[in-house]
């Protein structure tokens, strides 16, 4: 289907100004060019926006401006019945023909005229303002159109009259639920559309169609995330600069531009990650912008990944590097026993176990430490050499992988869930530091061993893409099990 | 209302010197220090005012009296308001004084007599029969163009523009220069919120006073002159005019007076031998009985118009003077302010959170008020009564209690206003006409299409107050945002009506501050 025949299932967003309607249909498809603002009277016409999906337009929202003479409206509209005998929809159209020019009805005009044109209704009315019987006139022009209808709660901050408005509404509409345009959480849509394809049995096919685009489209961003979020941590982890010394070079001025070097490379590694998040989740650069001063003192990546905040926020706990470190230690160890064939009993794996934990342990303690330098020995040895070359990096530890993934995880799933219909910067605050979207003890334990390969080969592209592979498949089970949640 | 026989002068007083423009800048001097209070200043002071009043049922007067008795005066107003009225004096005395000047000079030049040829009556009658006619038509024409709607300043306003510009300068001459500014600010302002009606009548008075005059002493300077000298009156044309149509044109001008005094009524020998040439001699003697008629024509064709007209613009000034007081709309929200105050909608307390609305049990102390004396007519649009803002504004609406609008689905189900129309009729012209809105909708074109209705049902001069209710009916605050307010403000200035009025709440959501002026006029 082209973006200029009408699908199926097409809906006149409508209802009293200034309660959200733009959000919704911004959030359903996921267009943020959708205008809105909390100033009423922001939509002036009506706007046709598609949802996308591989060139097919799934579904069509129309983004109507508010009711203004609804009352007016009717008494014309009633006066006409009465008058030609014209009933419903046809003294609704007569009514849009007759005021295409009357600046008075330009708003109800622009509402009605999609759905004259056999567009659904979608009725958007604010869950945290009291029900009332004030929009009688604009629920009975709704009803006079025979359309199918839903109404969409829209809490805009807080519920607290939602019983009162599926009261209301309930006996004008097919059906009534609570949608938050706030929220961009998948979920909310597949529940519109289950709903929708109850509404009218000609909706239910394509609704069928729209719900398995949708799992479709789910499945396929969440992969290409943890495609993006493992290609950056293997580059990151393995990442590395050098430079050739000179005769005028001061080696150790040379060591500090490095080790700079490096961070701001990682960090631009880290800032394209989150740009490719938000692209696969249709959302704009600018909302996720690289520049510091978009990110808000309160938002968790907004401290540097090399800060002692994020290692504290982002970093593994000490029982999550013990974990790593019996793993790290027991296989290293295991090293001793294949040696022995098995005539160590066990000792070398047992011992590398206890080693590894306490690594795991004192670790834990150090991680925000860590930088980005020569090791002391190198710098013991004195100046460098010239015509040797520096070279920095890859950043040491395990911790540091790991605070990279937990703060890639956790920028995917604040935009995962980022409603299209939010205009501020998508904020990247944590609920509860380390909680949100941090790796389970099993995934560490899983990923551990992929991490120390990533380092140990390098060089070894082939086995590269393998343990990028490795990682990309965990981290997808991850996603999929925070999806499901 | 804002008015007052007699106050002391250090509580901003209307004086009983009337409704004249002094009293009408006073007002709008205070009116605008009142907006330009922050809510804290405006409530300290509409308690004082409360607590001056007597009575359960305080009227609109006596609410504005009371007010105007805790005004702090600020010198600087005094001196404005007094510059003012010794302005608008001089402008009276310099119409006067030219007025003077002119008669006399025209009386002087068309009455004067050497013995050598008579007085010709035909100068005389044409200057002040045919100019005070002209006159008097042309004036009647351009007041009533003025008054229908037409263009600002007809022709014959012309020059009283010209003639008020020079002397407000001579006037502001001697004053030093801050004080100059603030006369002169205070003058355009008086220009610029007067309505178009009172401007008339006020430039009508003017140059009514001018004329009256004129026209006096030009008569006084004739009587004078018959009692003193000897005047011989003729008449010349050249025109072919006989004796008898002279008559015929004598008799016409002389029919006001020709039952009373008959003696001013020219006969038909006195007229034909009156006709005189040049060079040709004359009886002086015979020819002295015009008088009366003349004087009869100067009285009732110019001095009698004039007087009328002076007195008829004099009363106009005075009783559009009093409506602009009595309908100025920032009284109508002192008044619903002090309503609120004095039936607990305000609680005592500074700084008191973000209800506007007293607990119920000072709702419970407030006196029920009758809606035909005193109280308020409260209307609420789409529900807003159930706020529980609205339950004192429904007591302060007596037994009938508040009118529900906005619920029913057609727009021309208008009882509501015609309800109001019948309950207006039965109420005082004070009565204060409330409109409640909820304060988290949008304003649509359906609530200001029923105001436009509501207007016509009250009539043009009567404040509308536009109150928003802030609360659900458990006093949970739902206008969270102070752009809807905005909002409300915004869309009912597009109506261009300057008395319906947004009253704010008195502590609208998002004020944080209590320093901050919210109480809003209303469109301009």
């Amino acid at each position: 289907m082209t973006s200029n025949d009408q699908p199926t299932l097409t809906f006149a967003v409508v209802g009293p100004p200034n309660r959200g309607k733009s959000s919704i249909v911004s959030m359903l498809t996921e267009d943020t060019t959708v205008q809105v603002a909390a100033l009423p009277g922001t939509t002036q016409s009506a706007t046709r926006f598609d949802y996308v999906v591989d060139g097919t337009v799934l579904y069509r929202m129309i983004d109507t401006p508010g009711f203004d003479r609804a009352r007016g409206a009717l008494t014309w509209i009633n006066d006409h019945a009465n008058k030609t005998g014209d009933e419903g929809l046809a003294a609704v159209a007569a009514f849009v023909d007759a005021h295409r020019r009357d600046s008075a009805y330009r708003y109800e005009v622009a509402l009605l005229e999609p759905i004259v044109a056999g567009a659904g209704v979608l009725f958007v009315v604010d869950g945290s303002t009291p029900a009332e019987r004030e929009h009688q006139a604009e629920l009975s022009i709704l009803r006079m159109t025979g359309r199918p209808r839903v109404a969409l709660i829209n809490p805009m901050g807080t519920l607290d009259y939602l019983d009162a408005w599926q009261d209301a509404l309930s006996p004008y509409f097919n059906a009534v639920m609570t949608l938050d345009a706030m929220d961009g959480r998948f979920v909310h849509r597949r529940k519109l559309f289950e709903l929708l394809g109850t509404v009218r049995q000609s909706w239910d096919e394509p609704a069928r169609q729209v719900l398995a685009a949708l799992d479709q489209e789910r499945a396929q961003r969440r992969e290409r995330s943890a495609q993006v979020i493992a290609q950056t941590l293997a580059a990151m982890v393995t990442d590395s600069v050098s430079k050739q010394v000179d005769a005028d070079t001061d080696s150790t001025q040379l060591h500090e531009a490095l080790a700079k070097q490096l961070m701001d490379t990682l960090r631009q590694s880290e800032r394209q990650a989150w740009y490719d998040l938000a692209q696969i989740y249709r959302l704009d650069e600018q909302s996720i912008d690289g520049s510091d001063v978009s990110l808000s003192a309160d938002d968790a990546l907004a401290d540097d990944l090399f800060s002692q905040r994020a290692w504290m926020i982002f970093g593994l706990k000490r029982s999550h590097l013990i974990a790593a470190g019996i793993i790290g230690g027991a296989v290293s160890g295991g090293w001793i026993d294949a040696a022995t064939l098995g005539g160590s009993f066990g000792i070398g794996m047992a011992g590398g176990a206890v080693a590894g934990a306490i690594a795991g342990w004192f670790s834990s303690e150090g991680v925000s430490r860590i930088k980005v330098r020569d090791p002391l020995w190198r710098r013991l040895l004195g100046p460098v050499a010239p015509g040797k070359t520096i070279v920095c990096g890859p950043v040491p530890g395990k911790q540091f992988a790991f605070v990279v993934l937990n703060r890639l995880l956790h920028a995917q799933s604040v935009i995962a869930k980022w409603s299209h219909a939010r205009r501020d910067t998508i904020g990247l605050a944590l609920d509860k530091p380390n909680e949100n979207a941090s790796l389970t003890t099993d995934a560490v334990k899983q990923l551990a061993q992929p991490i120390t390969n990533l380092r140990k080969h390098a060089a070894d592209a082939v086995r590269q893409q393998q343990e990028v592979g490795t990682i990309r498949a965990i981290v997808d089970e991850h996603l999929r099990a925070i999806d499901q949640s | 209302m804002p008015m007052a026989d007699t106050h002391q002068h250090d509580h901003a007083p209307p004086t009983r010197r009337g409704r004249g423009l002094p009293e009408l800048v006073r007002w709008w001097l205070l009116a605008d220090r009142d907006k330009a209070r922050t809510n804290h200043e405006r409530r300290a002071i509409d308690r004082q005012a409360v607590g001056q009043l007597d009575g359960d049922t305080p009227s609109a007067k006596s609410l504005i009296e009371a007010w105007r008795r805790v005004q702090p005066i600020e010198p600087q107003d005094q001196s404005v308001v007094e510059s003012i009225s010794l302005l608008t004096r001089l402008i009276h005395i310099a119409a006067i004084v030219i007025g003077v000047v002119l008669g006399i000079s025209l009386a002087a030049g068309l009455f004067a007599y050497d013995g050598k040829a008579p007085v010709n009556l035909v100068w005389a009658i044409v200057v002040f029969v045919g100019g005070g006619v002209a006159t008097v038509l042309i004036t009647a024409v351009g007041v009533g163009i003025r008054l229908l709607g037409g263009p600002r300043q007809p022709t014959n306003f012309a020059w009283a523009h010209w003639l008020v510009g020079p002397i407000r300068l001579l006037v502001t001459w001697p004053m030093s220069a801050d004080h100059r500014k603030r006369v002169l600010d205070a003058w355009s302002m008086l220009i610029r919120r007067s309505d178009r009606r009172l401007a008339t009548w006020w430039l009508l008075r003017v140059t009514q006073l001018f004329a009256l005059a004129v026209y006096a002493a030009a008569t006084i300077w004739f009587a004078l002159a018959v009692i003193t000298t000897d005047l011989a009156f003729g008449w010349a044309v050249t025109a072919d005019v006989s004796p008898r149509q002279v008559q015929q044109i004598t008799d016409g001008l002389s029919l006001p007076w020709a039952w009373a005094w008959p003696l001013a009524v020219p006969s038909e020998q006195l007229i034909v031998a009156s006709q005189v040439f040049r060079g040709q001699p004359f009886d002086a003697g015979a020819l002295r009985g015009w008088w009366p008629f003349m004087l009869m024509c100067m009285l009732v064709y110019g001095l009698g118009p004039r007087l009328v007209f002076w007195l008829a613009s004099h009363w106009q000034v005075q009783r559009r003077i009093k409506r602009l007081l009595d309908h100025d709309p920032q009284a109508a929200i002192i008044c619903h302010r002090l309503r609120q105050h004095r039936f607990g909608h305000v609680r005592d307390g500074q700084g008191d959170g973000n209800s506007p609305l007293a607990t119920n049990e000072h709702v419970a102390r407030a006196p029920a008020t009758d809606p035909g004396s005193d109280g308020a007519l409260v209307l609420a649009w789409a529900g807003a009564e159930s706020s529980r803002d609205a339950q004192p504004f429904a007591r302060s609406a007596g037994d009938a209690g508040i009118i529900t609008v906005g619920m029913d689905e057609r727009s021309d189900d208008e009882h509501a206003p015609q309800s109001l129309t019948d309950r207006l009729e039965k109420a005082q012209r004070d009565t204060q006409v409330v409109v409640l809105v909820r304060g988290w909708d949008v304003p649509t074109g359906d609530v200001l299409d029923w105001l436009g209705a509501v207007r016509r049902a009250v009539g043009d001069e009567r404040t509308i107050i536009v109150q928003p209710v802030v609360q659900d009916k458990a006093g949970q605050l739902v206008c969270r945002d102070r752009a809807m307010l905005d909002a409300w403000e915004h869309r009912l200035a597009s109506i261009k009506d300057q008395r319906l009025v947004f009253a704010q709440p008195m502590h609208p959501p998002g004020d944080a501050s209590e320093d901050t002026p919210s109480e809003s006029e209303g469109p301009s």
